[in-house]
This record gives C-alpha cells, structure tokens and sequence, in this order.
C-alpha cells in the first residue's frame, strides 16, 4: 500500500486551512445570505427615500459630506453588532452540541489555529456585509454632495476594529456554551439589548461615562465625521424638587479605540483558554 | 513506529467514575479489540486517547508522545473515528476530506489520489454532496475517509461500523484486514462476532476496569468462542 505520510505543518497554515474552509461555510448560511440582504435592503431604502425627496432638500438638510454622512452612519453600530453576534453566537458552540467536534478536533490541529481560522473567517464575512452599507453611504454622499470625505476611510478602518472586537466578545460567549441557538440568542440579548441599554441609561441617570462598554466605545465609527464633537453635555430638568440631570457622553476618538482593542485582546484570550481546554463530554 | 498506552488513566465525572485505571500498551502491527458493554468506558478511554477529554490522572501516550502534552503532534500519526462524526454540514464531501488533508500537510493531488482510492473500497457519497445531507452511515464513510487519508500509522475507531448496512460492514472489515497488517489499530465494539473476524488480541473492558485480556486463538481457546468468553470475562 501505498502511504501518504502526515507532514507536521506551521500554525500560518494551520489557521489558513480553518480560515479557508470556515470561510466557505459562512458564505454558504442562510444568516449569511440574509443579513447581506437584510442591509443592501436598508441601505437601498434609506438612499431611495433620500434621493426621492430631493437633492435640494438633503443638501439644504445636511450642508457638508460629513453631516450626511453621520447621519447616514447612525445605525452602523447597531448593525455591524446584529451581524457580529449571527455570525460568532455559534462560532464554537457548534462544535459541541453536534457531532462536528468529533470530526474537527482529531485532526492534527492546535485547537487555537482553528479558532483563529474561524475568527478571520467571521471576521471578513461580517466585513463583508457592513461593507454594502458603506457602498450605499459613499454612493449617497457622491449624488448629493459629489465628494466622499476623508474621514470615510477612518470610519470603515474603525468598523473593522469594531467587528473584531464584537466578535471576540461573541466568541466568548459562545465558548461558553454547549448550544448553539442558546449562546447566539444569548449574544444578541446581550449586545443588542442589554449593552446598549446600559450605556444609555448609565451616562443619563447616574453621570457615569460608559468607558468599560462596547457598543459606547464603537460610536468613534460615526463620529468620526461629526462637526462638532462635544465629550460632554448635560441638560437639567425641572421638577417638582428643583431640577434633574441627564449626562450625555461621545467618545473620544483615541478612547473609543483603546475601549475596542481592550475587548478584542481580553475576549480573545478568554476565548482561546475556554476553546483549548474545552471537553468533550455529550 | 505504532505504539499506543494507556497509563493508569482515570476519569471521574461528577457523581462516577468512568475509567478506573485502565492501563495497556500496545506496539506492534495488528487489530485490537477493545471490548465491553454500553457504558464500559470503551468511548472514554478513546475521547482521550484523542484528547478530546482530559483525564482526572494518568496518561495517554500515541507513538511515545503524551496526548495532553503533545496533543497536534501526537494526532499527527493517527487515524480516529469516535462515536458519530459530523464533517461541517455546509461543507462538500469533498471539501471535508481537502480540510483533512491540508491539516496534515497533503498536497492536492495526494488527497485527490487518496479520496479517489478510498471511494473505490467504501463507495463514498458524491463528492460535491454537502455534507448536512449524508444518511449516519454516509457521513460514517466520509469520516472513515478522512481518517484513512494520510495512511496513519494508528487508527482509534470507536464502533466504527454503526449506521453501515451489512454490505458496508462487510466491505469495513475486509478493509481493517488489509489495513492492520501495516499499522496498530484499536478497535471498540459490542459486538464479539465483528471483532473477532478483525482483531488479533481482545481486551474487555466493563465499568472502568480492564477485567481481561487475550489473543483471539488463545481466548477461544480457553472458552471455546468469544462469546463464552465474553460472558465470563464480562458476566453478562
């Protein structure tokens, strides 16, 4: 017989080899197919309903490149977190709750080349999706102001990161769990709903600045073409026993980076060690 | 070289013990059975073997190399189908076995030349067939192939005709006949008939304890069949 011996290969390839094959398995989903068609649909409706009401009107509206684009921009943060958590709420869950773990973990394979493979792999198909909605972004502000400013380079830069950084929080979340339904409705109750009340409600009712959340730390990605960036800002209410404040916070630029690296780095460590040493036991 | 070992290997779980000492070694070209009933602790012993699980002390060792130390190297130079595999369901037949080879280190055209002459004896299913839409026994075959794929010098397989019809399970056990005579395979089963028409040696195994051991002749031998001795060894 003829034998085909085995070759130890580098962790480069090790992850190349996960990160190719999990790819193709992204672009395959249906959540895939659907989220990219979920944003070209918004996207579409949001320029169409622009371009119907006007040149005039949106320019008159917004004056610069810039202010129409940050409006435009204001639900990338909800978005790329809605894609993020479908996409890695099951990244590694599902290996444990089918039968995938049995085929995927005898392989000669360290577990964290495969994770890291899965990782970019998620990594680059949300990428993907958010990129539709800068398309129709650019497409918007070359119609009605026929420049695209420089800061669109940055935003797309820090969405990215953004992504990273959700993921990573995703992939740790679904480490933790043996089923994939749960630990993505988990993430999505956890991101869409629960960190995003929390650095709303914090900073308004008890003038904490959220500079430990994600999702306030990803607001840098829109801000980034705001004209007028105010830190702080506060308004007071009257009432019955004299007057109420409520807080507003922006991150700075540099602080909303540091916040998402901070994510990446610590959820991706705690990913890692939870995946490696993660058993098998169903 | 093809050596596989057990050393002293307990599992506890919360409330039981699953592997109570289990202790072998084995280094030479042949079929092992590995022989128990439901619950033995025959999947166990595997899941760790393959370090899929950790266990609560001792050590395993395939080619002199500690599973839980070593664990990418010492996979390297092995083959393993334990309970019922499921490559990705979005990925292709063909795709799951290519994601295989690469892990390896196989170049295209070894792992196109390999599916191509794995298909001929177990009649995989259509390459460009995803894999979400395989029958167990199919999916069985796919998993079997990529085992196979790098012509491991070890090959762990846990009950590794279940899902197959007769036919299949005949082809299987022609095919573990050619195979053992150039690599150490480990083989579970609670069925003495198929083992016996694969295997050389036989250990039994019944709840967490190796409780007896033998070569095929020697046991029949002693206890006339294998099922005899299955009863005395095992008492069932």
């Amino acid at each position: 017989m003829n034998h085909q011996k085995s070759e130890n290969i580098s962790r480069s390839k090790e992850i190349t080899v996960s990160f190719k094959y999990q790819f193709y398995s992204y672009l395959r989903t249906k959540r895939f197919l659907a989220l990219a068609l979920l944003v070209a649909v918004i996207s579409i409706a949001v320029l169409v309903l622009e371009i119907h009401l006007g040149s005039a009107a949106i320019t008159s509206q917004y004056k610069t490149s810039m202010a129409y684009l940050f409006n435009f921009m204001q639900n990338i943060i909800f978005t790329i977190v809605l894609v993020a958590a479908f996409l890695g709420g099951s990244a590694i869950s599902t290996d444990f709750a089918s039968n995938y773990s049995y085929f995927i973990l005898v392989q000669p394979a360290r577990r964290s080349s495969l994770l890291i493979g899965r990782y970019i792999a998620a990594l680059v198909a949300s990428f993907l999706i958010i990129l539709v909605y800068y398309i129709f972004a650019a497409a918007g502000s070359l119609y009605f102001f026929s420049s695209i400013p420089a800061a669109f380079a940055t935003s797309i830069g820090l969405s990215v990161l953004f992504i990273a950084s959700v993921l990573s929080l995703a992939f740790f979340i679904s480490s933790l769990f043996n089923n994939p339904q749960t630990s993505t409705v988990a993430v999505v109750i956890l991101l869409v709903i629960v960190l995003p009340m929390l650095s709303s409600l914090l900073p308004a009712f008890v003038s904490l600045e959220p500079w430990f959340l994600i999702n306030y730390g990803g607001q840098v990605v829109y801000n980034v073409f705001s004209t007028n960036f105010v830190h702080f800002s506060s308004i007071s209410l009257p009432t019955k026993a004299g007057s109420y404040k409520i807080s507003q916070y922006q991150p700075y630029l540099l602080e909303g980076v540091e916040i998402m690296l901070g994510y990446l780095i610590v959820f991706m460590a705690a990913a890692l060690y939870t995946y490696k040493y993660k058993q098998v036991l169903n | 070289m093809a050596k596989i070992e057990a050393k002293d290997l307990v599992k506890r779980y919360k409330n039981a013990v699953a592997l109570d000492g289990v202790s072998f070694a084995f280094d030479k070209k042949g079929a092992i059975g590995y022989l128990g009933p439901n619950g033995a602790g025959k999947t166990t012993t595997f899941k760790i073997l393959t370090g899929l699980i950790r266990p609560t002390s001792g050590s395993a060792e395939i080619n002199g190399l500690d599973v839980s130390k070593h664990i990418k190297e010492a996979l390297l130079d092995v083959g393993a189908v334990i309970e019922s595999p499921e490559p990705d369901k979005q990925q292709t037949v063909n795709e799951a076995l290519h994601m295989a080879g690469e892990f390896r280190g196989m170049s295209n055209e070894s792992i196109n030349s390999q599916i191509s002459k794995y298909n001929k004896l177990l009649e995989l299913p259509p390459l460009d067939a995803r894999n979400g839409r395989l029958s167990k026994g199919q999916r069985q075959r796919v998993s079997l192939v990529a085992a196979l794929l790098s012509e491991p010098s070890v090959l762990i397989l846990d009950e590794p005709t279940s899902g197959l019809d007769p036919i299949e399970r005949v082809k299987l056990k022609n095919m573990f006949k050619l195979l053992k005579k150039d690599r150490l395979i480990l083989i579970s089963s609670h069925v003495t008939q198929e083992i016996q028409e694969v295997c050389d040696s036989i250990l039994f195994i019944n709840k967490g304890k190796i409780v007896g051991s033998g070569t095929v002749p020697a046991l029949k031998k002693k206890y006339k069949s294998l099922e005899r001795a299955y009863e005395k060894i095992i008492g069932h």
